[in-house]
């Protein structure tokens, strides 16, 4: 009987555990092929412990009822009236099998539906059940069988598959839920049997209870472990088993990361070197003039050229948002550009390390678990194939008039002391980035970048590819000013060093143009759109892209084209930034009041103003684990404070309304008081006590001074005129009575005792405690004497107790007095309580 | 928090242990499902356990055994009775007596809830073949979650003593004799002889009847003072147990054992105030001589004395008829013994030696083992019987009284 119900057990938790693997699959035919496995097994099981076999034989029957099972469901049409395995058909299963694992090697997760695939699934499942209920039901061991369980709720993990927050959450809930129930069957028919004389089969001791109070305590860890690693900050995912791709970040966090990563700058040469162009992926988007696609962002100057400074810690999970856009705090000019990429079959698995999506995305619907930095925004998506791979992103697409960015407020310290960086061996070129913008009368930093752009692009330069890489101050100055030739990689080299000499923070962007349009509005992007360009930032609107590449045909990249914001007619390079302002009083930026500025000043959130002297962190904004904090504390205050407000409030309303309704109901509202009093304080009083006893008992355990006993016999005696005699009392004193009495009370208690009743009061708190615990039985179907009577119990005998034994102190333990008929020999039963030796409670 | 760590048990420490290793590995791998299932492996035992160190209630248990004093080979049955002395429903409990593992297997009880006040009552049966003063108990209650990760066991400080006593072979009464009932000095004989009476008046009570006044006791004590009419006579007898090491082979000192329980408990049953004398001396009386007899020798032991001198000296001390248990006699003791008879009742023995069947004239050509001691004791008076199983006793019983021709014969040889 027990083993039947924990086959069932282990059957369920091992089908609750599959469900975990969702992620790895698409559709659901896996699901039932593993589900009817597991029956199958379960079922076999069953019929095995019909007689004592040894284990590896159960062991073997199970396999074998598994085998069987996976004949008749995926190769029947081979059998032997399609149920008896045949060679053939066995033969035919191995082949899908095999299928199965050369699919399972071809397609990154999520799989599609495939025999051999579902075969596998369900075989694998199939199993893990066998192991489960081996071990769970013939072996007797519950909690060991939860290792077979955990290999299949960690192979997503060991897949590199990412569930997703809600989903790992319902996954995780299933799987525990099932384990739990296994380990719980086994507990109880472990208690089930724990009658020695075997009860008969109508005595068996009912173990609901028991199965509540685990249930209960299930629910709780389940819920403790949901969210406890939701408060532990900085905790993301990392693939352990990434596929040989180094993860970024995570691993020790040592710094400057660009250990492990394929150079871009050769990686970009040998793309846009290959004579026949592949295509890479591609896309559909709702921009009818299509962005570039950033890969990758280098943002640290090196004597040895442009690498990617990637800070560990400012890889967050985009699931699917990502990060806001550094600076880009004015969206006035930006709009909302939705693309769903899809990269070719052809790409191998080490061609791109990061998901190209156009700059600033803001957010991503991939699957597996996509990373983004923090500040470059690029996209990391190591745990999945790309070959194949599907996703949409959302993006802005910025285009703010010359004006605005004419008048962007200086960039904020931390992306100046990050992004400025030069080193030495560039220096002798700032003398030619000052004479370039010199001659183009550029004064504001947007019109130095023009100037800069217009410079290299405008025809002094020759695009070829037939150039040397430029890797250091001594290439790039030959680049400038010798050769004059190169492609994109020399071109946005050179502009994003030459813009940072100017006090321009920028960076070197990696990635793809926007291909060509292909048939029916998809874009197709190949290897000869690989491009380099460099980002320049601007307060307000974050990182903006020029295109210091000549453009066009054989003159130039091909697709390259230069961003709208950078061919306004007439760059208004005359015009300075003051005239400018005044000459748009009811422009865009004054009138919408959506300059960086004011935004910030109704935010109440510092930044760098226009006019601002001193530049603000860009790490000033709200920490929202202050806030979080701020939250709790303020919860906790509240909740603290809540029980004496609520005894303050009942005092109140309750002389209120006795003084409304006269003598008696002053009386009855002062003895009420009394009593509450008593609760507070630790004397409790006893429903059967006259207020004469009352008051006695009190007055004699706490030994009251004389106003304080005065007090309270007017009170008691008014009690009692306003119960039993024809006319009662004047209560006009009473209250003052009350609160001496209450006073005398506070004093004559123990410290403890009187700021337990300040701060927790059990007049309000046990009521309150008990109806909580009745909701909580209705609502779980829980037992009354573990939620219920141990939670009520916790307080009132306590208090009970107390109040008796004030003075009685510690009767002898044995006399403790239970019913115990006198017949019995040595009834000197010790009375101790199984948890509680019942010295501490009277102690 | 030790407290909480004490009540796991080994599953529960391996759980947190395994837990607390998941969630490292998930803090430093990182990977929140490791944690997940680390919090949750840790979480399961110290919350279990914590809930049910949690709940304090106090029980208080009385325990009985009837009979407390059984013979081998019966049982007894075993109440045991918790209350629940505090203001809370008890969850479920499991409680295990401690018994003896000569008295069988521990019995073990599930309670599934006592509410506030009440209490629970069970009984279980409890025997042993074997004779001995057995303690049982203290009861021990454990708290159990559903999981098995959690056990808080307490344990109850009384217990109850059963005293299994030898196997008692019920003996029938013998043909009553002249010989047999009372001696010398107290017996009935001397009553019948004398014809004595009245030696003490006693004060009237209410319901005696008037012929029953003694008026000269009346007058002399001025008040009605009347005959007492019921006789205090006894019958004594001294049951004397050879308990030497030495005087018994294999399983025969059992049998010498059950055989002096039996004799014993006839006697009480007979109206004898009797004593037992054992080699060592007379076993001091506690209680009533059956009580004696049974709390002796559910316990009794094989002495390791050689002689057993201080055994006669107390029997010559006391009076009345002596019924003696014997193993193997050397002539010089049997000699002793046969001189410690006094008075006119004859003395019985009962041989406890391997024997083939019983002489029929005579003990010196008898087969069996201690042929010469019975031989002296047959020639000083005494009535001999051997009993080698216990099978035989009754019948040696009836034949030490049915006239114990051959030992009669034996002594007029």
């Amino acid at each position: 009987m027990g083993s039947h119900r924990r086959t069932l057990a282990a059957a369920a938790a091992t089908i609750l555990a599959s469900v975990s693997l969702y992620p790895i699959f698409t559709g659901t035919l896996w699901f039932w092929g593993g589900a009817g496995a597991v029956c199958v097994v379960a079922v076999t099981g069953t019929l095995t412990r019909l007689r004592r076999l040894p284990p590896a034989v159960c062991l073997a029957a199970e396999l074998a009822g598994l085998l069987l099972y996976l004949n008749v469901a995926y190769s029947s049409a081979r059998s032997l009236l399609h149920v008896l395995p045949t060679p053939s058909s066995l033969h035919f299963l191995l082949v899908l099998a095999g299928e199965g694992f050369d699919e399972a090697a071809r397609y990154a997760p999520p799989v599609p539906p495939l025999w051999g695939i579902v075969v596998i699934a369900a075989g694998g499942i199939g199993i893990i059940a066998a192991a489960t209920d081996l071990i769970a039901v013939r072996l007797e061991s519950a909690a060991l069988a939860g290792l077979p369980l955990l290999a299949l709720f960690t192979e997503p993990f060991t897949l590199s598959v990412s569930r997703g927050p809600v989903g790992t959450a319902i996954a995780f809930c299933l799987a525990a839920a099932g384990y739990l129930t296994l380990l719980s069957s086994e507990g109880r028919d472990r208690i089930r049997e724990w009658e020695q004389p075997a009860p008969g089969p109508d005595e068996i001791p009912d173990t609901r209870a028991l199965a509540a109070a685990g249930r209960r305590v299930g629910i709780a860890s389940v819920a403790l472990a949901l969210c406890l690693p939701l408060l532990i900050p900085g905790l993301h995912v990392t693939r352990l088993f990434g596929g040989g791709r180094p993860g970024i970040g995570g691993r020790g966090g040592s710094g400057a990361a660009v250990v492990g990563f394929p150079d871009p700058d050769t990686q970009l040469s040998r793309e846009l070197h290959t004579s026949q162009a592949a295509p890479v992926f591609t896309y559909r988007s709702s921009d009818p003039t299509p962005q570039y696609f950033q890969i990758y962002a280098l943002d640290k100057l090196t004597s040895s050229g442009w690498q990617m400074f990637s800070q560990p810690e400012s890889l967050v999970p985009a699931s699917p948002r990502l990060p806001a856009p550094p600076g880009a705090t004015n969206s006035t000019w930006a709009a909302k550009v939705t693309t769903t990429v899809r990269i070719g079959p052809g790409v191998g698995q080490d061609a791109l390390l990061a998901l190209p999506a156009p700059y600033p995305a803001t957010a991503v619907f991939a699957p597996g678990s996509v990373r983004a930095d923090r500040a470059s925004l690029m996209l990391f998506d190591p745990g999945v194939r790309l070959a194949g791979l599907s996703y949409t992103v959302t993006s802005l697409d910025e285009a703010p008039p010359a004006q605005a960015l004419n008048n962007a407020p200086p960039p904020p310290a931390g992306i100046a002391g990050h992004y400025l960086e030069v080193p030495a061996s560039y220096d002798p070129l700032r003398a030619l980035a000052q004479s370039v913008v010199r001659e183009a009368g550029a004064k504001t930093a947007f019109q130095m970048a023009l100037a800069l752009q217009d410079w290299l692009s405008g025809g002094t330069f020759t695009y070829t590819l037939n150039a040397p890489t430029v890797a250091d101050a001594a290439g790039l100055r030959n680049f400038l000013t010798v050769t004059r030739r190169g492609y994109c990689q020399q071109f946005s080299f050179a502009m994003a060093v030459l813009a940072r000499l100017l006090g321009i923070p920028s960076r070197v962007a990696y990635g793809f143009t926007a291909g060509t349009a292909s048939y029916g509005g998809t874009w197709l992007v190949t290897t000869h759109d690989a491009h380099a360009w460099p980002e320049l930032y601007f307060q307000g609107f974050g990182w903006l892209r020029f295109e210091p590449t000549p453009q066009g045909g054989a003159a130039g990249q091909g697709t390259a084209n230069a961003p709208s914001y950078t061919l306004e007619p007439a760059s208004a390079f005359p015009q300075s930034p003051q005239s400018l302002s005044a000459g748009l009083p009811a422009g865009p930026v004054g009138s919408s009041g959506r300059n960086p500025a004011s935004l910030g000043e109704r935010l109440g959130l510092p930044l760098g103003g226009a006019g601002g002297a001193a530049a603000v962190p860009a790490t000033a904004t709200v920490n929202p684990w202050a806030v979080f904090g701020l939250c709790v504390l303020g919860l906790l205050v509240l909740t603290a404070a809540t029980p004496p407000c609520a005894r303050l409030a009942v005092r109140r309303r309750r002389w209120r309304a006795a003084r409304r309704r006269g003598d008696a109901a002053l009386a009855h509202a002062a003895w009420r008081e009394l009593r509450d009093d008593l609760v507070d304080y630790g004397a409790g009083y006893l429903p059967s006590e006259s207020p004469r006893a009352l008051a006695a008992r009190a007055a004699a355990s706490l030994s009251l001074a004389e106003p304080a006993v005065a007090a309270l016999r007017r009170i008691t005696l008014a009690e009692e005129r306003a119960r039993y005699a024809g006319r009662p009392d004047s209560g006009a004193g009473l209250r003052h009575d009350s609160a001496v009495v209450r006073r005398a009370i506070a004093a004559a208690v123990p410290r403890r005792s009187r700021w337990r009743a300040r701060l927790m009061p059990p007049s309000v708190l046990t009521p309150a405690l008990a109806g909580l615990s009745r909701v909580a039985d209705i609502f779980a179907r829980l037992n009354p004497e573990w939620s219920g009577g141990t939670r009520l119990g916790w307080i009132r005998p306590r208090r009970a107790r107390r109040g008796r034994a004030g003075a009685a102190a510690a009767r002898p333990a044995g006399a403790a007095g239970g019913p115990e008929p006198p017949a019995m020999a040595g009834a000197a039963g010790s009375p101790a309580g199984p948890p509680s030796p019942s010295g501490s409670r009277r102690a | 928090m030790r407290k909480v760590f004490g009540a796991l048990t080994v599953r529960g420490r391996s759980f947190v242990a395994a837990g607390a290793a998941a969630a490292l590995c998930g803090v430093f791998i990182p990977e929140p499902d490791l944690l997940r299932i680390g919090v949750l492996l840790m979480a399961l035992p110290l919350l279990s356990a914590f809930g049910s160190s949690r709940a304090r209630y106090r029980l208080s248990c009385a325990r009985r055994v009837t009979p407390a004093r059984l013979p081998a080979g019966q049982s007894a049955e075993l109440a045991i009775r918790l209350s629940n002395v505090s203001r809370l429903r008890t969850g479920l409990l499991l409680a295990e007596d401690t018994v003896p593992y000569e008295l069988g297997s521990r019995p073990r009880f599930v309670l599934d809830g006592i509410g506030a006040g009440g209490s629970r009552e069970f009984r279980y049966r409890v025997g042993s073949g074997t004779r001995g003063k057995y303690t049982i108990g203290p009861l021990q209650v454990r708290v159990a979650d559903s999981f098995g990760l959690v056990s808080i066991t307490r344990s109850f400080t009384s217990v109850s003593t059963l005293t299994v006593t030898p196997r008692i072979i019920p003996l029938s009464r013998p043909l009553l004799d002249g010989n047999w009932l009372g001696d010398g000095e107290h017996g009935r004989r001397s009553i019948a002889a004398s014809g004595e009476d009245d030696v003490a008046p006693r004060a009237y009570r209410t319901g005696d009847g008037m012929h029953r006044v003694h008026w000269r006791s009346t007058a002399r004590h001025g008040e009605l003072m009347v005959r007492r009419e019921e006789q205090h006579w006894r019958n004594t007898a001294s049951l004397f147990l050879d308990t030497r090491r030495g005087a018994y082979t294999g399983p025969l000192f059992e049998l010498a054992v059950t055989a002096a329980a039996s004799i014993g408990v006839h006697m009480a049953g007979e109206g004898f105030e009797a004593r037992l004398v054992t080699d060592t001396g007379e076993v001091p009386p506690q209680g009533t001589f059956r009580d004696t007899l049974l709390d002796t020798l559910a316990v009794i032991r094989p002495s390791r004395h050689s002689g057993m001198s201080a055994g006669i000296d107390a029997l010559t001390t006391g009076g009345g008829q002596i019924v003696a248990v014997l193993g193997l006699l050397g002539a010089g003791e049997a000699r002793l013994l046969a001189a410690a008879r006094r008075g006119t009742a004859p003395g019985l023995a009962l041989l406890v030696v391997p024997a083939p069947a019983a002489p029929a004239d005579g003990w010196a050509g008898w087969a069996g083992q201690g042929g010469a001691a019975a031989e002296i004791l047959a020639g000083a008076g005494w009535r001999v019987a051997a009993v080698p199983d216990a099978a035989r006793l009754a019948a040696a019983w009836q034949e030490l009284h049915r006239g114990g021709a051959a030992a009669l014969t034996g002594a007029g040889r």
